[in-house]
């Protein structure tokens, strides 16, 4: 095709296009990603049994505080990241500094604990399986966050979508919160990170191809 | 000419409230800029680069929603420019042939640093005479070699050479560094 004819026949389609419409566009898809996730939780897993009185703990709150601040941190770089051009700057550091936290309080509460309770502080009860339930409730919000990256503009697509599985493995590890009864600080930081940053990879991987513009 | 930030970006501001005549003119202006700067990068046939270009201004068109209007133009489109270029690359891969000197421009990152160093660039470059100016941008930014640069400038090949070394100079004193490395520049060319 001629450029000039090209060039007519885009200029013909010139809508105009609101300086917001991609933010609008990923936050109208996480909700829905949410909201399936919060319900297969519910069907699947079930809240825990203690909510009630967990509630009243802190590290219920952590165990909600940190995939949030992981989701929220992820998302806010992910934006960044799908607009060609725009340096990231300090949003890389604010999406990586709940992973340090965790990190240190982690460490802290491990050496903090009696020898003879470290393990079960750092392996609870289901330390195999809490890796694969953030993986498995992750994939609704990483469907939506990936339909909405794909009409964006990633130029580091395999990067964007690292970040956008991140942003997905968050906000399920967020839900996944609301069911699972481990307490241990140690365990969060372990199993919780694991299981997010497995769906950070799979995003990875998959960003590569699929958000290929 | 090529048109400036300030042109591009009003005509990219107008295209995105829906201003088609705008838009238009945008994406000729940009079909103008982009052919020179592919060509000095593809060493290659003129047809991988109206390819190219048209497929920079599909994706400038389809895209624009991600153009974020408090960041420059320029870095935007041209981060799209290499994306698409670097995408074109992988695609046709042992035909294109890539100037070694070139390889880490390729390579670099495509931030708003690019789009902020641009404007600084700019801002600096107004200060200088017109015929310096004009000599840098065709020779230094557009790539343009000196004899193509004297036939668009209509300028002696001799004077877009003294132009480009005294604008570089000038530029290099007001950055604060010794002029030694625009003069090799200035020889080499």
């Amino acid at each position: 095709m001629n450029t000039d004819d090209l060039i007519a026949a885009l200029a013909q389609d010139t809508r105009p296009v609101s300086p917001h419409a991609i933010e609008r566009g990923v936050l109208a898809a996480l909700p829905a990603g949410l909201a399936v996730s919060a319900a297969v939780m519910l069907a699947w897993l079930g809240l825990r049994a203690d909510f009630a009185t967990a509630m009243y703990t802190p590290e219920f709150w952590l165990k909600l505080a940190y995939p949030l601040a992981v989701g929220v941190g992820a998302l806010a770089l992910g934006l960044k990241l799908v607009r060609p051009g725009v340096a990231p700057g300090a949003r890389t550091w604010l999406a990586a500094a709940p992973f340090v936290v965790m990190a240190l309080l982690g460490a802290a509460a491990f050496g903090a604990a009696r020898p003879e309770t470290r393990a079960a502080v750092w392996l609870g009860g289901s330390w195999d399986l809490c890796p694969l339930f953030v993986l498995a409730l992750s994939l609704p919000p990483f469907i939506a966050l990936f339909a909405a990256f794909r009409r964006a503009a990633p130029t580091r697509p395999a990067w964007a979508g690292f970040v956008a599985g991140l942003a997905a493995g968050g906000f399920g590890a967020f839900v996944y919160a609301l069911s699972c009864d481990e307490t241990g600080v140690p365990f969060l930081a372990t199993w919780y990170t694991l299981g997010m940053l497995l769906s950070g990879a799979i995003g990875g991987l998959l960003g590569r191809r699929l958000l290929k513009w | 000419m090529p048109a400036s930030e300030a042109v591009l970006k009003g005509l990219m501001l107008r295209g995105l409230a829906g201003d088609g005549a705008a838009q238009h003119e945008l994406l000729s202006e940009l079909a103008r800029l982009f052919p020179p700067f592919f060509r000095r990068r593809l060493r290659d046939g003129a047809g991988d680069v109206d390819d190219l270009v048209q497929e920079v201004l599909i994706a400038v068109h389809t895209r624009r929603a991600t153009y974020d209007p408090t960041q420059p133009f320029t870095a935007w489109v041209y981060a799209i420019a290499r994306y698409k270029m670097i995408d074109h690359v992988r695609r046709h891969r042992g035909r294109v042939f890539i100037a070694i000197d070139d390889a880490g421009e390729l390579a670099a990152a495509e931030t708003a640093d690019g789009g902020t160093a641009m404007s600084d660039l700019d801002r600096l470059m107004r200060e200088l005479p017109e015929g310096q100016r004009a000599a840098i941008r065709e020779t230094k930014l557009e790539g343009l070699s000196v004899s193509e640069a004297s036939a668009r400038l209509g300028m002696s090949e001799s004077a877009v050479k003294v132009n480009v070394h005294r604008g570089l100079k000038a530029l290099a004193a007001r950055l604060g560094r010794p002029a030694g490395d625009p003069d090799r520049e200035g020889r080499a060319r």
